[in-house]
């Protein structure tokens, strides 16, 4: 005996929450690629499905009210997920708010910035959950509601895209099989939904909600079949995987080396071929110093704001330490997109043909513009080499600057009491920072390139007590805070190692592979003093206070300090676990990065604005979808009448039903169950001037149903003019307030 | 073969593979063909003639029924092939006064295995209707892919015409006796009625009517219900410058009238026939008298001059006749009291085209007017008139004292 009704709404609904979520899914697990570590993939799903479940919780409310309530929840979650330290009780508060607005503005630059795999730094987290949420939901709105699933599956697809794009693993295609489900199980969900709509189902004997699972199991076998012609799909389609034939991340078209000095410290050394980036020539080895970096925010490290000097070229900038004098003379061999002037430190004078400034506290010089191929410059430093006993001389004082020893907030307490530890029995500010250096340098910690970098102090922690790998970066990161966790000011420093020394000539060849990071601190009477803290590098400027082996090899070389510089940061070093193979703060996009503008450089490519692109791309779907919502409505409308066929029965059914819609949409809903002659009598105590249009056109619509002598096109026109009649009336009586509120049971 | 469902999402898929490639996307590639390779993979699933294999047999539970009764229609679907059936999308076609077509989904059919699904009719119009063809679709889990198959199939549903309980009044306290008295003028025949006719060799000697013999010089015996059953005439107007159109409400209410006096005189041991503006009278008994009527139709002869001719040829005193149409023009008048002169009882059911308490005054004044005249005319040659309108219900005018229905019908 066989059972009709196969699928009750409950199990209908339940079904496309599931295709729902599997596509949030989808998109959080791939998206998720573009960010190091499984805690912002983790992050972005649950974003995701947060934002399915909340779109399929008010599935049956308007648009309008789903989407505000979609926009209200997406602050919790944003709450919750990327600024949990500024709400209260995982409420968003103002500090939140503001945050986001903080976070909004900097994720163009943090897209500019970061290479893919990239850091989960908060700007871009914030606005890769924000599209996700904004592509659940719309994914939702175009398949349940507009009833369209293919042009659900834009969105989705537009960050699966992306993802693509900017990450060249070898499992993409994986995430294409996984987003393939995904958009199966929309299809299926939506094919549930026109098979129930077709006609009562009459199952096989044995329990009810028996569609899904009969459904089901022709759809698991199709889609099997399809999930392995696109597994074969490498094999099958030649060509498969190949490189793109636009490819959009050069489309940019600029040459040369972008280097940013502003950068996260959350950056990860770019992987891909070695660019030349000058030549300096120079009887003495040095690290070719671009900027100093004051101000931490938890998140990168800046230069404080500060007052410039114009320098003209050979102008002494202030008054030279003692040590002894070099020269060197820079040959730029690359489109240097980077306002930094690399020198060796400290600088006393630039000789460059441009408009320079000079920045007196960082030590850095900036020109207004950038250097190019064939520009040289000079530079004369001054080499400050005190011997530790000097320095065990000069007293703790207070900072120059209050903020040269602070700290974010939420750096834990338990990286000053590490400090201490390190730190027990230096009785010297020297001896402090010899201490700390000489832990990082030796305690366990192994250079590695292949680890990812949070800003959050949770994971500097993580790095000095648990994983004790990372780059320059890390190290250096997690010095200055050591040092200014018990009152020590550092700072950060970037610019260049030595380089290659250039054939027959006494000089270097400077790569962006020999990018680096090194700490500094004040010593009164001798300036900011380089340390080095990261495993195999020795920074010939601090030869003779950092490193006492190094300083005594000096007393004998022939050459001087500066005999050997360590290991590359890039891939020209290779002294590290792994051999590193990015390059620090080099930008990976093919059109930016490499020299010449060869086109070769073929690292992971840039986000820049790529990810601004997705970002508005989503929000302009999510936008477009709301705009576009009235008319699809409106058109689709149109088009159930257009196929009702020329019979006027049909025709006039076809008006009434989508008037119905109309009113329902606009707070006047047909009950379950309500004869159209009872609804006419509800309209009109709504709208009583309408009356006689609502009377009409149910008359009609109960001859059209079920009376027996066959409508004329008359009766088409009047039931047009009535239902035309009839929804403007309730647009004129029913205000948003009217409509929000109410619920909104299917017509 | 493929939906336009499966054409788009196909077309969707290739265009997507084109911009994976493009852009350099192997995830979409992957997609890509995935979505597009769908519909066709889809379409293996439903083998070339799979749906040919169901057969699917139409079972009503009742053949004839009277308007507003349901009645269900069973579909016995079997699956001849031996693997499982796809999913089952049936759509039986039904004439439009039945309303939309039926559709059924049909799931988890196995194979050699039946299932005997159903849906249900509420038909509101009186007719001969053809339930049929069906249709089958077998389709995919996600809709892109469908094969039809069409059985030609038919099977007659009569839906006969609304039958009024004249014998009983709408309302118990009033008018029972009015009623009644006009069904026993309307069934005047045997003991209250009687004719003449020559002495046949058999007859019973006691019956011979003397004052006739000596009228007439022959033999002449009286002849009454107990020798032979009476008749009843019902003739329908039922030309479309009366009543309109079939299924308009007036030619409905004329109908349901004929239908009722038919039932009425029926069960009174009548010998019904029927007779309409464009068909001679015809004896029809028992169901097939409301068969008949259910395929009554609207006719375009012009005037009633032939059929009253026809009428009168077959008039006889012991015969009823009951004429139901919309009140006659003047003209036509005096010929239908000619036509009815040969006749016993005669009633006239007078159905006003459209119901004059909506219609604007003049054409009210208009309608009323010819129903007065044809009342009044009509009175005089013998007839009982009962004017209505299209929304009126037959049993409440039957049981109306005469006085009210004139002046109503004024």
């Amino acid at each position: 005996m066989a059972s009709t009704q196969g699928t009750s709404a409950r199990v209908q609904r339940l079904t496309s929450l599931a295709a729902i979520t599997l596509v949030a899914v989808t998109i959080g697990l791939s998206f998720g690629r573009v960010f190091d570590g499984r805690a912002s993939t983790v992050r972005l799903v649950g974003m995701g499905v947060a934002s399915g479940v909340i779109a399929w919780a008010f599935e049956r409310r308007g648009l309008l009210v789903a989407t505000v309530a979609s926009a209200i929840l997406v602050v919790v979650g944003l709450g919750l997920a990327v600024f949990p330290s500024s709400t209260w009780y995982g409420l968003p508060t103002l500090e939140t708010l503001r945050a986001m607005g903080a976070a909004a503005i900097e994720v163009g630059e943090q897209a500019r910035l970061q290479i893919a795999p990239a850091p989960p730094v908060t700007p871009l987290l914030f606005a890769s959950t924000t599209a996700v949420w904004a592509a659940v939901f719309s994914c939702h709105s175009l398949a349940i509601r507009a009833g369209s699933p293919l042009m659900s599956l834009v969105p989705p697809a537009a960050l699966v895209v992306f993802a693509d794009s900017v990450l060249e693993d070898l499992v993409r295609p994986m995430y294409g099989v996984a987003f393939l489900l995904a958009a199966m199980s929309v299809l299926f969900a939506d094919s549930l939904r026109r098979v129930q709509g077709w006609g009562p189902v009459w199952n096989g004997p044995g329990r009810r909600d028996r569609l899904v699972p009969a459904a089901g199991r022709g759809a698991r076998r199709i889609a099997g079949a399809a999930v392995a012609v696109a597994v074969a799909a490498p094999v099958i389609v030649p060509g498969f995987g190949g490189r793109a034939v636009i490819d959009l991340s050069a489309i940019n078209g600029e040459g040369g080396v972008r280097v940013s000095t502003l950068v996260s410290m959350a950056s990860e050394l770019t992987r891909g071929q070695e660019q030349e980036v000058f030549r300096v020539r120079t009887d003495t080895e040095s690290y070719w110093r671009m900027v100093g970096l004051e101000y931490f925010d938890g998140v990168r490290w800046q230069r404080t704001d500060e007052p410039s000097v114009a320098v003209a070229p050979g102008q002494t900038l202030g008054e030279p330490p003692e040590g002894r004098t070099i020269t060197q003379t820079f040959e730029v061999t690359n489109d240097l997109l980077f306002p930094e002037i690399p020198t060796a430190y400290q600088a006393t004078s630039i000789d460059l043909d441009g408009d320079v400034s000079w920045f007196a506290n960082s030590q850095t010089a900036l020109i207004n513009g950038n250097l190019e191929p064939g520009d040289t410059y000079t530079v004369t430093s001054v080499y400050v080499a005190p011997t530790p006993e000097d320095l065990r001389q000069v007293p703790f004082a207070d900072a120059p600057d209050p903020s040269l020893t602070q700290l974010p907030q939420g750096v834990s307490a338990r990286i000053a009491i590490l400090a201490r530890s390190w730190t027990e029995g230096a009785t010297t500010m020297y001896d402090q920072v010899y201490a700390i250096q000489r832990h990082l340098l030796s305690d366990g910690y192994i250079y590695d390139t292949d680890v990812s970098f949070r800003e959050d102090a949770a994971t500097i922690l993580e790095f000095l007590e648990l994983t004790k790998r990372g780059f320059c970066q890390q190290f250096s990161t997690a010095m200055a805070m050591l040092l200014r966790s018990i009152g020590i000011p550092a700072r950060i420093a970037v610019g260049f190692t030595r380089g290659d020394p250039l054939p027959g000539e006494q000089g270097w060849s400077v790569t962006t592979d020999d990018l680096h990071a090194w700490v500094e601190v004040p010593f009164e009477g001798y300036g900011w003093l380089a340390f080095e803290p990261t495993p195999g590098r020795a920074n010939p400027t601090a030869a003779t206070y950092a490193s006492r082996s190094f300083a005594q090899s000096c007393e004998t070389s022939a050459a001087g300090c500066g005999a050997s510089s360590g290991p590359r940061e890039g891939p020209g070093g290779g002294t590290g676990l792994n051999d590193p193979k990015r390059g620090f703060g080099v930008e990976g996009d093919p059109g930016l990065a490499p020299l010449g503008g060869s086109g070769s450089f073929d690292a992971g490519r840039s986000v820049t604005w790529w990810l601004s692109i997705a970002l508005v791309a989503a929000l302009a779907i999510a936008l477009a979808v709301l705009l576009a919502w009235p008319f699809v409505r409106r058109a689709r409308r149109r088009r159930a009448i257009r196929r009702a066929g020329p019979a006027p029965r049909a025709l006039v059914l076809a008006i009434y039903d989508a008037c119905c819609r109309d009113a329902r949409d606009l707070g006047v809903p047909r009950a379950p169950g309500e004869t159209p002659e009872e609804y006419a009598w509800r309209l009109a105590s709504v709208i009583p001037v309408a009356t006689e249009s609502v009377g009409r056109l149910s008359r009609l619509a109960e001859r059209a149903a079920y009376g027996p002598r066959e409508l004329s096109s008359e009766d088409v026109l009047d039931a047009e003019a009535d239902a035309g009649e009839i929804v403007r009336s309730l647009a004129e009586l029913r205000t948003w307030r009217d409509r929000l509120p109410r619920r909104r049971p299917a017509a | 073969m493929l939906t336009s469902k499966g054409v788009t999402l196909s077309l969707a898929g290739v265009s997507m593979w084109f911009l994976a490639r493009l852009v350099g996307s192997p995830g979409l590639e992957v997609t890509g063909i995935g979505l597009a390779a769908l519909p066709f993979l889809a379409s293996l699933t439903i083998r070339s003639g799979s749906q040919r294999r169901i057969r699917v047999r139409r079972r009503l539970s009742e053949t004839r029924v009277a308007p507003g009764t349901r009645l269900r229609v069973g579909l016995e679907v079997e699956n001849l092939a031996t693997t499982p059936a796809p999913m089952l999308l049936l759509e039986d076609a039904l004439p439009s006064p039945l309303g939309r077509p039926a559709r059924l989904v049909v799931t988890d059919l196995r194979g050699r295995g039946g299932r005997d699904v159903s849906y249900s009719l509420l038909p509101q119009a009186r007719g001969v209707y053809r339930l049929g063809p069906l249709t089958i679709d077998a389709t995919d889990a996600f809709g892109v892919s469908r094969r039809r198959a069409r059985m030609d199939g038919y099977d007659e549903l009569i839906v006969t015409p609304e039958v009024e309980d004249l014998s009983t009044p709408p309302d118990a306290t009033t008018g029972r006796g009015i009623g009644a008295a006009r069904a026993r003028q309307l069934q005047r025949s045997g003991d209250d009625y009687y004719t003449m006719r020559s002495y046949q060799e058999g007859d019973d000697l006691r019956r011979i009517h003397w004052p006739s013999v000596a009228r007439t010089g022959e033999l002449m015996i009286r002849q009454d219900e107990a020798s032979r059953r009476a008749t009843g005439l019902l003739f329908l107007d039922n030309r479309e410058a009366g009543l309109g159109r079939e299924h308009t409400p007036a030619f409905e209410r004329a109908v349901s009238a004929v239908a009722s006096v038919g039932v009425l005189l029926t069960h009174a041991g009548f010998t019904i026939r029927l007779a309409t503006s464009e068909r001679p009278a015809a004896v029809y008994g028992g169901d097939s008298f409301l068969d008949a009527l259910a395929a009554v139709g609207s006719t375009r002869v012009p005037s009633l001059a032939s059929s009253i001719t026809a009428l009168r040829a077959a008039s006889t005193a012991d015969t009823s006749l009951v004429f139901v149409g919309a009140p006659p023009a003047s003209q036509e008048l005096p010929a239908l009291v000619r036509g009815g002169a040969g006749f016993g009882p005669k009633l006239a059911i007078l159905v006003h085209p459209v119901d004059p308490a909506s219609a604007p005054p003049s054409r009210r004044e208009q309608l009323q007017a010819r129903a007065t005249h044809a009342t009044l005319t009509l009175a005089r040659g013998g007839w009982d008139c009962i004017v209505m309108s299209p929304t009126m219900r037959l049993a409440e005018r039957w049981h109306q004292p005469r006085e009210r229905r004139l002046e109503f019908s004024a």
